[in-house]
């Protein structure tokens, strides 16, 4: 009976690891593809976009801006990602992996005892 | 045509040097600058007494190949940093950027949105699931042993392909920086690296990247705030400027430069260097260096913040050298092209700011740098053999460990001597041939293999083979009908294919086919293999527990 308690926590545990996991990398990878696309965007047919200035009389334009900014969120995400994985992820991970050790150590002993 | 071949020479610069009519325009030899000499002497001994150091500590093959998995996170975040911002990033995008201004940032930001993706996607999953190499990971349960054989073999290609682009970049900057005769240029550097990696294995060699990876910083940053005060800290005034000195006017600050803002191209490029990486085995391996999944995630997160900073940096000093060296005449030789070619103009603009002791650092740093890198790439190649091909194939788990390491050593010694050979020989070649095929065969059949072997459980053997062949065959054949070979090579008119890279048709293809083989796929291992997908997701997760 315990066993299999344990045995549905651990499918839970994996299973919120998983779910949480992918939600956050998938939307986060694709998010930033999709801003390497609007770079892709400014090099071809958004050109006049740009090579607007930033401002009156700026010698920055939009382009200059977007790129380095995409460099800058680069930096972030990644910042952003190791801070929340170490936090969120790798307790789950710990939890998630001492529930496999109790199944484990259950399957034994259930095996020894048959 | 020549200026016409210029941005596809350039395009190397990234990952390695141009070797196109850089060298023989220059006579900007450093031999005589005491600042190089003793800079560069020091970092020898330096790294001469690491490698004695990590001699002692290099004992088995898990030692001489991933350091045994003791380095810590932020010391392989400056090495994984250390293997990107080489001299040729350094050298090569200021000098690129120099000539076509904003077009050539493609080149930092480009990689830079690839690193926290392979952060999320691969990094973690890639280090619970192997040991030593890219073809662990992939093999976890699609055991046949063509599988391994295939990936191995991409992997060597990549490896070697890469590595003859940087000896050949690394005799040309060498002859140019220091006066020294380019094959004597390529013994040295192959002799330096051969101690480095021989006695101290991944230990020595990632020691060596991260002091490198710091030099290099140190000089980036000096060179970006003289660049800065020149213009009293205002951005818009470098930019202004540029603007004003450049023969495009305020062109050079805007795309179309270079890839001249033609979708394919442009495509093409962006996709070759955001995948390309998430492919290349010399850095995939460095994950294995550290202790665990978390470790290997800091690892890359610290990599990343580093080269961001770098790669900021890269664009003030490349258009601070387009607003300051421009009009130069002492950098300018009788013909009025600036002396020593593109690769130089990071280097005079070290002189124009730092005088020679700032000049004489970078070139020390930059040779220093090309060392780190082709030991760092010798070492996947020596794993590439040892591990993945003779490893296998004589079932590992029966031999000594004695056995495997002096394996392991010889497969360097092999990969060494391959690569001083080629570097002699391929002295007159166009390295951007050379890259351009590492680099998309990385993007093209690595990387879409790796991503499905870790996502999707419909991944079979076969279909890995079928596509995996069918791609690296259509990449090779697509480099071939390229400018680079079909016209440079050949001699032929116009090039049959007309972009730099194969990539935005390659990459693609790799996915589709792989996966059209691997869903047809009824026989009874590709049932096993889709089998065992639960159980390896598992373990992807959680580490080997």
């Amino acid at each position: 009976m315990s066993g299999n308690d344990r045995s549905d926590n651990s499918a839970s545990a994996l299973a919120q690891l998983v779910r949480v996991r992918a939600r956050m990398i998938w939307s986060l990878s694709a998010s930033l593809f999709l801003l390497f696309l609007g770079s892709v965007y400014l090099m071809t047919v958004g050109t006049d976009l740009a090579e607007t200035p930033i401002g009156t009389g700026s010698a920055i334009n939009v382009g200059i801006v977007y790129t380095s900014a995409l460099t800058i969120i680069s930096a972030c995400v990644t910042a952003f990602y190791a801070i929340w994985a170490n936090r969120t992820l790798d307790p789950l991970i710990a939890s998630a992996n001492d529930e496999r050790a109790a199944d484990a150590s259950v399957a034994a002993a259930s095996e020894a005892e048959e | 045509m020549k200026s016409a071949l210029r941005p596809l020479a350039f395009l190397a610069c990234h990952l390695s040097l141009t070797s196109t009519a850089s060298a023989s325009q220059g006579a900007a030899s450093q031999a005589s600058n005491p600042f190089a000499i003793a800079i560069f002497l020091a970092f020898v001994v330096t790294t001469m007494l690491v490698t004695r150091w990590a001699a002692k500590k290099t004992t088995s093959k898990a030692s001489f190949l991933v350091a045994g998995g003791a380095i810590k996170p932020w010391q392989n975040g400056l090495a994984i940093a250390g293997d990107f911002m080489s001299a040729a990033t350094f050298l090569g995008i200021t000098g690129l950027m120099f000539f076509v201004g904003f077009d050539a940032y493609i080149l930092a930001f480009g990689v830079l949105i690839g690193w926290p993706i392979m952060l999320m996607l691969i990094a973690e999953r890639f280090r619970n699931l192997g040991r030593f190499t890219l073809v662990d990971v992939i093999s976890y349960r699609l055991r046949m042993p063509a599988v391994r054989l295939l990936i191995a073999c991409s992997s060597l290609a990549v490896i070697l392909f890469y590595l003859i682009g940087q000896m050949v970049g690394a005799g040309k900057l060498i002859e140019l920086l220091f006066g020294i005769d380019y094959v004597y240029s390529v013994i040295a550097v192959s002799s330096l690296m051969m101690i480095y990696v021989l006695f101290g294995g991944m230990l020595a060699t990632t020691w060596i990247q991260m002091i490198k990876a710091v030099l290099l910083m140190a000089g980036g940053i000096a060179l970006a705030l003289l660049v800065f005060a020149e213009f009293n800290f205002s951005l818009n005034a470098i930019f202004a400027e540029a603007a004003a000195k450049h023969g495009n006017g305020d062109a050079v600050l805007s795309p179309g430069g270079w890839l001249k803002s033609d979708i394919l191209s442009v495509g093409t490029v962006a996709l070759t260097l955001c995948f390309g990486i998430m492919g290349l085995p010399h850095v995939l391996m460095r994950f294995f260096t550290v202790k665990d999944a978390a470790d290997a995630r800091n690892s890359v997160a610290i990599a990343t913040l580093i080269m961001a900073l770098f790669y900021i940096l890269i664009l003030f000093i490349g258009f601070g050298a387009i607003a300051l060296i421009t009009g130069e005449t002492r950098f300018e030789g009788s013909d009025g092209e600036i002396v020593g070619g593109s690769n130089m103009i990071a280097l005079h603009l070290a002189e124009l700011l730092g005088g020679s002791a700032l000049l004489g650092f970078m070139s020390a740093v930059s040779f220093a740098t090309i060392l780190a890198v082709v030991a760092g790439l010798t070492l996947a190649g020596a794993a590439a053999i040892a591990h993945d091909i003779i490893g296998v194939m004589s079932k590992d788990a029966e031999i000594s460990d004695k056995v495997q390491l002096n394996r392991s050593r010889w497969a360097t010694a092999v990969i060494a001597l391959v690569s001083l050979g080629c570097g002699i020989l391929f002295e007159n070649q166009n390295i951007a041939v050379v890259t351009a095929i590492a680099l998309a065969l990385a993007a093209s059949v690595n990387f879409p293999i790796l991503l499905m072997a870790l996502y999707w459980g419909g991944l079979t053997s076969r279909g890995v083979l079928i596509g995996g062949w069918i791609t690296l065959l259509t990449s090779v054949i697509l480099v071939i009908l390229s400018d680079s070979v079909w016209v440079q090579l050949l001699g032929n008119p116009t090039a049959l294919f007309p972009y730099p890279y194969p990539t935005i048709f390659t990459l693609p293809l790799g996915f589709i086919t792989v996966w059209l083989f691997s869903s047809i796929d009824t026989s009874a291992a590709s049932k096993e293999e889709r089998a065992l997908f639960e159980s390896q997701s598992v373990i992807a997760e959680l580490g080997q527990g």
